[in-house]
């Protein structure tokens, strides 16, 4: 492999993900450069809505123009991963009469679809809802969108376009010489050695850590992190996506995904980007708004919490609009070689990387257009299929509906469905673990987590994190140096993300956990001494 | 309604609850026994840890750490803080339950390290006769046993673990490694496995790859987790290669087998044990009149002199961890008697899986005959005892005290029974 390319991409987000795809689909030679894996930053870490751009109607009109146009591309080209769950913009008696008329207008502005519903149509559709507190309400075209599985699709088609894709490479430094940034020194955190590659442009689509990449080069890029968290619970609680009919706030949306409900979100400006600990503050917010219209929320069963950064650029906030910026360092700072793109949703990443793409492809004279709202990502199968797919799939019918679920047609070419059980929350056989690390690059038990839900389901790995751990063991040499280190590390991360909320099942399943791990496992006296040699620093 | 009498009611069918049951039915004290389940009994791994670490360090046997355990720790409460009382309970505790001696081999003074299903390493006092060969020696050789194509563990990762461990331990001149054998049978989960060893062929097939592993590398010991159901169908294998079975985690069977017989012991000696669901509980001049439980369909009224809980801690599903309010402050309650315990303030656990567990000390104060108390160690309820890890005061997963708590508070606990009913 040659390390020179024609565009090297920072950042295996969506955003970065997307940008390698569509280029690579231009014909371009691409790299793109993860320092971790994909879709573990602000990807991974939100709450997968596909927007319909009514949240966005009131005061951000672009976005929710962006948001309408693209919510329906992306249910052409990723159907497969897509929930059509539909949303409602619900109006308690806790939120603002005068919103209902502006939304009406917001929405007919800016092209997204709606429908008023009565009192009745709300409460039949969601029978779950406060009944004391709906006063109005509309329904929109929300969905719900597996975040990780899109990065993945994106990162297999940018592949089999010629892309290559190096996860678990940290930029280090920037080559630059007169003004022009020819290249990158990365660090294989892997491996541990540097390695050198080159290329006529650089794209640093590393989102909340752009400001960290612009310090490297002396630039200032503006970006201002701001961090959400949200609550996954055990179960659907609603059947469609559930807005709040208010301006965008904490606490104000219910997110169905797969079979869990993700209650989100707050928004606190954060320095470090890296900061993922959701606070007790906010986890009352979230639980005292979500419950305004679903009382029992204080009884149903979290699972976990998660927290991730908002790539804001310029200004922060609620107040910051969420459509995306592309910053030209030619034109800002006389740097030639390097853009940057910031902001945007996860629903509109590909509007974003086609209009990413068309000024790097102009800035490299190349001629062809971008394909990308035309193609659909791999894995895409006409539902009527289904059926025929069931059969074709030799597993038991939920098994194997789970997994056309997560990886639609690829589930049959892959034979993903094959091999026996290795999480038995979420139904991941052997042949979607080891596909995974075959030929989706995962690397450590988390990347077999974003690839298969292996691990996602209520006991959060207890039974199969030892597994999964065998099988990359088994796959991958280098992973038998690491398999300690990312074990613990695991641990550490899957703990931190439910003890804030431990209580009854969560409480009793924590300690059945620690249980396991620490006094059977004995895991705690290993962890304790490996600190004390200093071999194990945490991560 | 069912009306049943006896002078001691149990709640709860864990090793505290059964082996009281059996004490106090040696002595002709009539017993009763309900239970909603199997208890964490059998969720163990099946060996009895007394206290096998303090402060991260190893230690030979319980007699060397008791000094340092703190007064409310439930070694020095039913020990009345003399050494030699607890050695003595011990002692009796074994002694008076000979049937446990059919299962296990060891000396509950003195601390072994075995090689756990992790292939981390790991201090208990008594364990299963299966798992002999898991003990850890210097000079030790060892497999770890697995299966082409079964993902339950892998055995060439707990070779790797038990290499860093021993590091660690200062046992460096010990071999192990991983083997995977083929018995050209999809095994969906090595659970399967005593039944397919049924069958003639299949079993002839493991045997060879045993005398194969054996041939090739000599080891001391083939480690496998408890997954044999008869332990017939292992000690027939023994005859012809060193297969021993590791201290595993639910849902290998050795706890099972515990709680199992445990489970015979009790009904041996005639003590009926009920399966109940809901629990409904009548307390009269603080006291304990009656508890009524819905078993098959049918109420049951169960009136005794003394009422005994032994329903575990927050796995065994004695304890739970309530929000107390909408600002998410958690309290630690029973879950028969809803007596509250502790107030948690807003998290149970530490943030680090690795670190102590503030909630781990937690569980009923108690006084030397074992009656929950308050604060100001007045019994909360004058004919309710406890035993077993419902009592606070201690951190299992720090001190490795797993199953030498319920044994020595069953025990201790009879004997106070035993003077009260005269």
């Amino acid at each position: 492999m040659s390390n020179k390319f024609d565009v090297i991409i920072l950042g295996g987000g969506i955003t970065g993900m997307g940008i390698a795809r569509d280029l690579s689909m231009r014909g371009l030679s691409v790299l793109l450069l993860e320092r971790n894996d994909i879709a573990s930053g602000a990807t991974g870490r939100s709450h997968g809505l596909l927007h319909s751009g009514g949240r966005y109607v009131v005061k951000d009109p672009e976005s929710a123009r962006e948001c309408a146009v693209e919510n329906k591309v992306l249910r052409e080209i990723a159907g497969h991963v897509i929930e059509s769950t539909g949303g409602l913009f619900i109006r308690t008696i806790h939120d603002p009469v005068d919103y209902v008329e502006k939304f009406e207008r917001g929405c007919k502005e800016t092209g997204v679809l709606c429908e008023r519903l009565t009192i009745n149509e709300i409460l039949e559709l969601e029978p779950n809802l406060h009944r004391d507190v709906v006063e109005d309400g509309f329904f929109v075209n929300d969905g719900a969108v597996d975040p990780f599985k899109l990065t993945l699709l994106n990162m297999l088609d940018a592949m089999n376009n010629g892309a290559e894709i190096f996860t678990y490479h940290e930029v280090i430094d920037f080559i630059v010489k007169k003004k022009q940034v020819l290249g990158v020194i990365v660090r294989d955190k892997i491996k541990g050695h540097l390695r050198e590659f080159y290329s006529d442009i650089i794209v640093n689509a590393t989102g909340a850590w752009g400001g960290n990449i612009g310090r490297k080069l002396g630039l200032n890029i503006p970006t201002r992190p701001s961090k959400g968290s949200l609550i996954v619970f055990s179960r659907k609680i609603f059947n469609m996506v559930v807005n709040r009919l208010r301006p965008p706030s904490d606490g104000d949306i219910f997110v169905p995904s797969y079979s869990t409900t993700i209650l989100g979100t707050t928004s606190i400006d954060v320095n470090n980007p890296d900061n993922f600990t959701t606070s007790h503050q906010e986890l009352l917010r979230l639980y005292n708004e979500g419950s305004k219209i679903y009382p029992e929320l204080y009884d149903v069963r979290p699972i976990r919490t998660f927290a991730g950064p908002r790539p804001l650029i310029g200004s922060s906030g609620r107040e910051a609009s969420r459509t995306f910026t592309i910053i030209d360092h030619e034109k800002t700072d006389e740097l030639l070689g390097l853009v940057t793109i910031g902001g945007g949703k996860l629903t509109t990443y590909r509007l974003m990387a086609e209009k990413l793409s068309d000024l790097v492809s102009s800035k490299l004279g190349a001629s062809r257009t971008c394909r990308t709202h035309k193609e659909p990502l791999p894995g895409y199968y006409d539902p009527i299929e289904i059926s025929r797919m069931l059969r074709k799939s030799k597993s038991f019918k939920s098994h194997a509906l789970r997994v056309i679920r997560r990886w639609g047609s690829l589930s049959i070419d892959k034979a993903l469905y094959s091999g026996n059980l290795v999480c038995y929350c979420e139904y991941v056989s052997s042949g979607e673990i080891k596909y995974s690390i075959q030929e989706a690059k995962a690397r450590t038990i988390g990347d077999l987590m974003r690839r298969t839900r292996a691990t996602m389901g209520p006991c959060q790995g207890q039974n199969c994190i030892f597994k999964l751990a065998g099988l990359l063991f088994d796959e991958r040499e280098e992973y038998r140096e690491l398999f300690l280190r990312d074990l613990v590390n695991h641990l550490r991360r899957r703990w931190s993300n439910t003890v804030n909320i431990a209580e009854g099942a969560l409480a009793d399943q924590d300690a059945l956990f620690l249980y396991i791990f620490s006094y059977l496992g004995n895991m705690n006296y290993l962890v304790r001494k490996l600190n004390e040699h200093g071999g194990n620093s945490r991560d | 309604m069912i009306r049943r009498r006896s002078d001691v009611l149990i709640i709860g069918s864990g090793a505290a609850g059964l082996l009281t049951a059996y004490y106090l039915a040696k002595r002709n004290i009539s017993v009763s026994v309900i239970t909603k389940g199997y208890g964490a009994t059998a969720m163990s791994s099946g060996c009895f840890d007394v206290l096998g670490m303090l402060d991260n360090t190893f230690l030979e046997s319980f007699i060397d750490g008791y000094e340092q355990l703190p007064d409310n720790h439930p070694y020095k409460i039913v020990s009345m803080n003399k050494l030699n009382t607890l050695i003595n309970l011990f002692d009796s505790a074994i002694n008076e339950a000979k049937e446990l001696l059919t299962l296990y081999t060891g000396d509950i003074k003195r601390n072994i390290k075995v090689i756990t299903f992790f292939g981390s390493i790991k201090p208990t006092a008594l364990i299963q006769k299966s798992m002999r060969g898991s003990i850890l020696h210097h000079d030790g050789n060892y497999i770890f046993l697995g299966f082409r194509n079964v993902y339950d563990y892998n055995p060439n990762l707990q070779a790797k673990m038990l290499l860093s461990f021993a590091k660690i331990v200062g046992y460096t001149g010990i071999r192990a490694r991983g083997e995977k054998i083929n018995l050209e049978i999809n095994i969906p989960s090595i659970q399967f496995l005593p039944v397919l060893l049924r069958k003639r062929e299949i079993f002839e097939r493991f045997i060879k790859a045993l005398e194969r592993v054996m041939n090739e590398h000599s080891p001391d010991s083939i480690l496998i987790p408890p997954i044999f159901d008869n332990i017939q169908d292992l000690e027939e294998i023994q005859k012809k290669a060193p297969l021993f079975e590791t201290p595993s985690p639910t849902p290998y069977r050795a706890g099972l087998r515990l709680n199992r017989l445990l489970w015979r012991m009790v009904e041996k000696s005639n003590v009926p044990i009920f399966h109940v669901r809901e629990l409904k509980v009548d307390i009269k001049d603080r006291a304990v009149s009656r508890i009524i439980a819905i078993s098959d369909e049918k109420e049951i009224e169960f009136i005794s002199n003394s009422f005994v809980l032994a329903t575990g801690d927050l796995v065994g599903g004695g304890l739970r961890v309530v929000n107390e309010d909408k600002n998410l402050n958690k309290a630690l309650i029973d879950t028969v008697f809803g007596l509250k315990i502790t107030n948690l303030g807003k998290s149970a656990f530490s943030d680090d899986i690795f670190d102590k567990h503030y909630l781990n000390k937690f569980g009923f104060k108690v006084n030397e005959d074992l009656q929950p108390i308050n604060e100001s160690n007045t019994s909360l309820l004058d004919n309710l005892y406890v035993a077993g890890s419902i009592i606070g005061g201690y951190d299992m997963n720090e001190e490795k005290s797993g199953l030498g708590i319920p044994l020595v508070t069953s025990f201790k606990l009879y004997k106070v029974l035993e003077k009260e009913l005269g």
